[in-house]
């Protein structure tokens, strides 16, 4: 068996997730690549629906019933999670591998005080005392940023702001200092002030703890801004992953400059916003070839036969588009 | 909560706060033997003395109501403690796991469900033989399919939320997500439904103690008392009154309570 010099900390590696019957699969994530090193930022960007959620929740072991994991590996420090069941994926849940959700106002417990909420993951994987636990649940409340923490500690979560909910769902997350956390659009429920304030945060614990974040986003802004790389999804596959300035600075696939060119910049301040026209293709409507074919204004017949490869275009820049790769390859040459 | 918002909450409250100070006094402090008779003072009307007169044994009818009170709430308690953590178990675990498991349970319920209960309780007192602590596990078999679904359709309703997704998310096992996520948010309709089913065990330890299957003599129960009084019901009603009255307040108290309960959850939201 080979060991590379150094495993990344979560490698997925052609994972093919899909609902259906066994025999006529409806593929929601097809052949998805990601990998992530450990306290590195990886950003996923994608529109609604591309499978980002899905993909999330099969790395920390909690798809949806119907769902299936049809193909591939996720590789997590090396050991196979795919195949994991029960006791052994729940110990690597919020020990090694945390998540935290898009909807704070839903996904916290709404009977629990927060504090009750920061201190369980602790009393389960950890040999704390509950005065102990309490103790650090406190401490990782003031690290998220609440103020006075002693008498919010007894709160319950509808006594709370959306942002302050989100801090608490990251206190959670960070209580047993896991490895990775998988932050599942944490924003996109807030407001763009708080919004800000949120992915401060998720950097400053990317930086104090070191621990991996794999932060799922449909905004490419939001994630440009703090991500050293950022992968690409479209129709359950990653169609473009580059480090950010490279993904901004030289972007290869079509659907990749069409979500660049519809951000919102300076220039483009009081005109309308460019917007990739048609829509995601529907579970089960993908077409055979390439699924982004029908709305790609630049597609060539080829593009219609199958399923493109993900090709290197550059150093760490790989793009699922073979006569834009081909292109690059002619200008180079 | 003010008494105008919701009657039936202060109502009940009120009801089941007198018998329990009488449940609790029973124990420390009854005006007479319960079971002491006094052939001397046989068919006492209400009077001082006697405040709801004598029996037939010339027996102290208050002191036998307020043990009565003791049996009831005994068989009351422990009868809702049985049928309602044995229908938790049964019902949390149907409707958390789902599939085939709820499927096969709640066939079972159903079945249970079909046989009308008190006509099961009579079959078990009668194989078993009669006595309290045997009554008490018929009546507790009688209420386990009714919590059970009561609890199943909690589960049912609470194991897809995001919360529980996110316990899971963290390493919580089931039956920590069971036991500390979905009970606390599903309790109210449980707590309504051993509010009520404690009126009904009241009830039903009465009809069984009635047709002399329930609480043995000398023991009092207050069906029996009524059974043994209805031979002079006219020559000395309050033989009579005493326990119909003390069934009747036990039914509506509980009932009240459990209604009051439900609009409390209902309109206070959490
Ligand atoms: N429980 C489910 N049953 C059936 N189909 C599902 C289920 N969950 C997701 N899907 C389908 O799988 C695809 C991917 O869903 P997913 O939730 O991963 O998307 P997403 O990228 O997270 O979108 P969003 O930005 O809206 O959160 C969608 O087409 C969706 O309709
Ligand atoms: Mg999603």
């Amino acid at each position: 068996m080979e060991t590379p010099a150094k495993e990344n900390l979560l490698e997925v590696k052609g994972l093919s997730l899909a609902f259906g019957p066994k025999d006529k699969p409806l593929f929601a994530v097809e052949n998805l690549d990601l990998s992530l090193g450990a306290g590195e930022i990886l950003g996923v960007v994608g529109e609604s629906g591309c499978g980002k959620t899905l993909s999330a929740l099969a790395v920390i072991g909690l798809l949806p019933p119907g769902c299936r994991i049809e193909a591939g590996s996720i590789r997590f420090l090396g050991q196979e999670l795919s195949g994991l069941r029960g006791d052994g994926m729940r110990g690597l849940r919020g020990r090694e591998i945390a998540m935290i959700f898009q909807e704070p106002a839903t996904a916290l417990n709404p009977v629990q005080t927060i504090g009750a909420q920061i201190v369980e993951p602790l009393l389960l994987h950890t040999a704390m005392t509950m005065k102990e636990a309490r103790a650090e649940a406190l401490s990782i409340m003031t690290k998220v940023g609440f103020a006075g923490v002693e008498r919010l500690y007894g709160v319950y979560p509808h006594q709370l702001s959306g942002g302050m909910r989100q801090r608490a769902m990251i206190a959670m997350a960070i209580a047993c200092k896991p490895r990775l956390i998988i932050a599942d659009e944490p924003t996109t429920a807030l407001d763009a002030t708080i919004q800000a304030q949120i992915l401060e945060l998720l950097v400053r614990i990317n930086r104090d703890y070191g621990m991996a974040i794999l932060l799922i986003s449909h905004d490419l802004g939001v994630v440009g801004g703090l991500c050293g790389r950022v992968a690409v999804m479209y129709a359950g596959s990653v169609v473009e992953e580059a480090s950010t300035t490279e993904l901004f600075r030289d972007p290869v696939h079509p659907y990749t400059k069409g979500l660049i060119a519809s951000r919102p910049t300076k220039e483009s301040k009081g005109r309308p916003l460019y917007s990739i026209p048609g829509a995601v293709p529907r579970l089960g409507h993908k077409p055979s070839g390439c699924p982004f074919m029908p709305r790609c204004g630049s597609a060539v017949p080829s593009c219609a036969l199958e399923r493109p490869d993900s090709l290197e275009v550059g150093p760490g820049h790989e793009a699922r588009c073979p006569p834009e790769a081909e292109k690059r390859r002619r200008v180079d040459e | 909560m003010g008494a105008k918002r919701n009657p039936s909450l202060v109502a009940g409250l009120a009801i089941v706060g007198i018998l329990t100070g009488v449940f609790i006094l029973g124990f420390l402090f009854t005006p007479y033997d319960a079971n002491l008779m006094d052939l001397s003072s046989r068919f006492l009307s209400p009077s001082a003395a006697h405040p709801f007169g004598t029996d037939n044994f010339g027996r102290d009818v208050l002191s036998r109501v307020m043990i009565g009170t003791r049996t009831a709430f005994l068989v009351g308690l422990l009868t809702v403690l049985i049928g309602g953590s044995a229908g938790l178990a049964i019902g949390a675990t149907a409707g958390y796991s789902g599939g085939l498991v709820d499927e096969a349970a709640m066939r079972l319920m159903d079945a249970m469900m079909a046989f009308p209960g008190i006509l099961l309780a009579l079959v078990v007192v009668t194989v078993l033989g009669p006595g309290t602590g045997k009554l008490i596990l018929a009546l507790g078999l009688m209420f386990v399919p009714s919590f059970a679904r009561i609890a199943r359709g909690g589960f049912l309703q609470y194991r897809d939320r995001e919360f529980v997704l996110s316990a899971r998310s963290w390493g919580a096992g089931p039956v920590r997500i069971m036991a500390l996520h979905i009970l606390p948010n599903a309790a109210s309709p449980m707590i309504v439904a051993a509010s009520v089913g404690f009126a009904n065990a009241v009830i039903a330890e009465a009809s069984l103690s009635y047709l002399g299957i329930g609480v043995q003599p000398p023991d009092p129960s207050w069906g029996r008392m009524l059974s043994e009084s209805q031979a002079f019901l006219f020559k000395a009603p309050w033989c009579t009154l005493a326990p119909a009255v003390a069934i009747a307040l036990a039914v509506l108290g509980f009932n009240l309570l459990g209604d009051g309960i439900r609009a409390a959850r209902k309109g206070g939201g959490q």
